[in-house]
């Protein structure tokens, strides 16, 4: 009986540790043949594509990128051109925040071939891990389908690491053409002027979108380089210039001065403490109660969809670069979703390619979104995005800091901008307290 | 004979181990495996979730230096241990208390069934809905926000140092009492009546009997909830995250948030690890502070 129980247990002891040793680690998977289903799409984590190609002769890509809903839509749409045109396929894997879920799958040995990082947001991280393969193969079309600011943004140790695909531009200031006396303050002297009247009738003149933290590292981007130009705030964000330097306690200044009490509807309380759509609303809402609001070319999109459909480009709503200093003309901030290349595949390279080309880039257009390849033809946008084209096409494009600042050094930036606006007493202590952590990160 | 009941014990040993093996399997792998690479990686270093070395007590270190853990160069302290620790004080018992009045405001109505179930609703709810449902309650823009609708202010209450944390933890207190409600009333049930009876007849007045009687006879009850609140407020991520995402300028940070932050947004789960060994220290802490607390409580 003893001798029967021992057995039995180690029986089902040994059958169990079996099975699991017998589970395919995450690599296997990801490499395993897959001759009892060959025509099916593999689940996403579990896509066997190489040997499917081989077994099949049909070929499948996996994109993890963090477009859901009808962002995923349009996408789909540029996925099916290529799809088209290749006979790939390609399944797309929409995630809410692309760096923790592709971090995971790297560690796990199975990346997606392609993934799409919401603003660049990661590049230098996973740049640095070595999880991304250089674009040295694409360089040239690279080149020529590219202002040369995009290239160095995404150019790390020498080597083309990313390519753009839709663009905003962040350095812009909106505001409701009928509701103001005159044009758009265009400089910062102007603006200063303009808000003072504003602010002298007890109005308010700006509105603040802070409660959404990233919109003030935004609002930095934008004020330091209409204030300073596209060179030095590349080379603030490399470590050339130090974070305390006058240029950045001005530029925490104006911030201050912008989203502060003065100026700001609900003060520097209120402006950390609106939310982005919020705070558009209160320029262009049904019930304004502010004069401007500084965000990107994103937020036409916001108004006509979830705050007054009514608006009418040109007549209600319009935009101007963020008002600056002489310096810091012609340039504007643009930030991209970029496409990186985690595995060697000769057809994730050429998906690559179609993403980057003018042919693939223009079928975001149709659903409102602006690109980055200066080579599609601007008659396939209208209304503001045609302005926002031409701008971007137009002007010196310089990063937004995400993609050059590790993520952490990017978060303690914004944390000590809302620090800032609260008590813009503290700028100077602030920022010598930032430098300290910047300068480990990025020498100087 | 002496030989025969020793092979009876070592056979029902035998017997007992091959029934439990497949539980013990279970909590081998998804429990003990985790914890263990979880430690493991808390004294590692590495990209990503890859391990290339050993550094000791370096992220812990590193940890307890981080000013947005824990800053004493202020005060009071704050950081998101600090933060965390406001959430136990004032969170806690608000749940705990809002539990027992309602019960016992409920316990006397005829309506008892709805009234507990009014406050039950919100317990169905992801703490992402309630995040999104309280910040309609508190938008600074008097057409969106209830409060300043009310009001007719314009605060913005999530973005006030001073609210922002009370903000915070009203909601999830909002979500969470439901709970407290529930187990309280079905305590009270159990409340012998026949004591409550005989305290009146000796004179008792309402006080007295809810002093004497009813609230040793609900201690159990409320010591669990105790227990669990104090877990779940340590724990506390989403809430925090879809309202302020820690902010403003990290003043609303909570552990759960900041491990988030550390292990998914700064790509460094090393230094997440460390988050979250210490938080679970605590939450093991607490824990056994409550259990403490029961019995003394209990043997009073």
């Amino acid at each position: 009986m003893e001798k029967k129980s021992f057995s039995l247990f180690v029986s089902l002891l040994m059958l169990t540790l079996g099975l699991i040793a017998c589970q395919p680690t995450p690599v296997e998977q990801a490499t395993a043949p897959t001759a009892e289903e060959p025509a099916a799409p593999a689940a996403v984590e579990e896509a066997a594509p190489v040997e499917e190609a081989e077994s099949t002769g049909a070929v499948t890509l996996q994109v993890m990128g963090p477009w859901l809903a009808t962002e995923a839509d349009a996408f789909r749409e540029v996925l099916d051109g290529f799809e088209q045109s290749t006979g790939i396929t390609v399944q797309y894997d929409g995630v809410d925040v692309v760096p923790g879920p592709l971090s995971a799958r790297i560690a796990a040995g199975s990346p997606p071939d392609v993934a799409i990082l919401a603003v660049a947001g990661g590049l230098v991280d996973f740049a640095e891990q070595g999880a991304l393969v250089p674009l040295d193969d694409m360089e040239e079309e690279i080149r020529q389908s590219f202002d040369e600011g995009w290239i160095n943004q995404f150019t790390i140790n020498d080597h083309i690491m990313a390519i753009p695909t839709r663009a905003n531009i962040n350095s812009l200031m909106w505001y409701n053409p009928s509701a103001i006396d005159g044009a758009a303050p265009t400089s910062w002297a102007d603006l200063t002027a303009f808000c003072e009247a504003i602010a002298a009738e007890g109005n308010n003149c700006t509105a603040g979108l802070g409660k959404d933290t990233w919109t003030l590292g935004m609002n930095f981007d934008a004020v330091y380089l209409s204030t300073y130009g596209a060179e030095q705030y590349v080379q603030l964000l490399t470590g050339e210039i130090p974070f305390n330097d006058p240029s950045v306690v001005e530029t925490f200044n104006r911030l201050a001065t912008f989203f502060g009490d003065d100026w700001a509807a609900g003060g520097g309380v209120g402006s950390v403490g609106t939310g982005l759509v919020d705070g558009i609303a209160r320029v262009f809402g049904t019930n304004p109660d502010a004069s401007l609001v500084a965000a990107g070319s994103w937020a036409g999109g916001i108004v006509a969809g979830a705050i007054n459909e009514d608006i009418v480009e040109f007549e209600t709503i319009d935009y101007v670069p963020f008002p600056g200093d002489p310096a810091g003309e012609g340039a504007v901030i643009a930030s991209a979703d970029v496409a990186v290349l985690l595995t060697d595949r000769p057809e994730a390279l050429q998906l690559m390619s179609y993403l980057a080309s003018a042919e693939g880039q223009a079928l975001f257009a149709p659903n409102g979104f602006t690109v980055a390849n200066k080579n599609v033809d601007p008659e396939v946008y209208d209304g503001l995005a045609k302005k926002t084209a031409s701008l971007l096409a137009t002007s010196k494009v310089a990063p937004d800091s995400s993609a050059l600042l590790p993520s952490d050094l990017k978060s303690d930036l914004i944390e000590n901008i809302g620090a800032a606006i609260l008590a813009p007493g503290s700028i100077q202590t602030l920022l010598d307290a930032f430098q300290e952590s910047a300068s480990a990160e990025l020498g100087g | 004979m002496m030989g025969t009941i020793r092979n009876q014990r070592r056979e029902s040993a035998w017997a007992g181990l091959l029934l439990v093996a497949p539980a013990l399997i279970l909590v081998i792998v998804f429990l003990l495996i985790p914890i263990l690479y979880t430690l493991r990686l808390s004294v590692a270093e590495g990209g990503g979730f890859q391990v290339t070395g050993f550094v000791g007590l370096e992220n812990y270190q590193r940890l307890f230096a981080d000013p947005k853990f824990i800053n004493t160069n202020v005060f009071p302290p704050t950081g998101a241990l600090m933060n965390s620790i406001q959430w136990i004080v004032f969170a806690i018992p608000a749940v705990i208390l809002i539990g027992l009045i309602v019960a016992l405001a409920a316990d006397r109505s005829r309506f008892q069934s709805l009234i507990r179930g009014a406050f039950f609703l919100p317990m169905v709810l992801a703490g992402t809905a309630i995040g999104i449902i309280w910040l309609f309650v508190y938008a600074p823009n008097a057409n969106v926000g209830l409060l300043n609708a009310m009001t007719n202010g314009t605060q913005a209450w999530l973005g006030n140092p001073r609210t922002v944390n009370y903000a915070l933890m009203i909601a999830w207190v909002w979500g969470q009492s439901g709970l407290s409600v529930v187990i309280i009333a079905a305590a009270l049930k159990g409340v012998p009546e026949d004591q409550i009876e005989a305290a009146r007849v000796d004179g008792a007045n309402g006080w007295q009997v809810f002093r004497h009687i009813t609230l040793p006879a609900i201690r159990g009850p409320v010591m669990f909830l105790l227990t669990t609140q104090l877990v779940q407020v340590l724990k506390v991520f989403d809430v925090v995250f879809v309202m302020t995402g820690g902010g403003p300028a990290g003043l609303s940070r909570t552990l759960a948030l900041f491990f988030y932050e550390k292990t998914f947004v700064s790509l460094d789960p090393q230094y997440g690890a460390a988050i979250v060994v210490v938080m679970s220290a605590l939450i093991v802490l607490a824990y056994g502070i409550t259990r403490r607390l029961g019995r003394e409580d209990a043997n009073v």
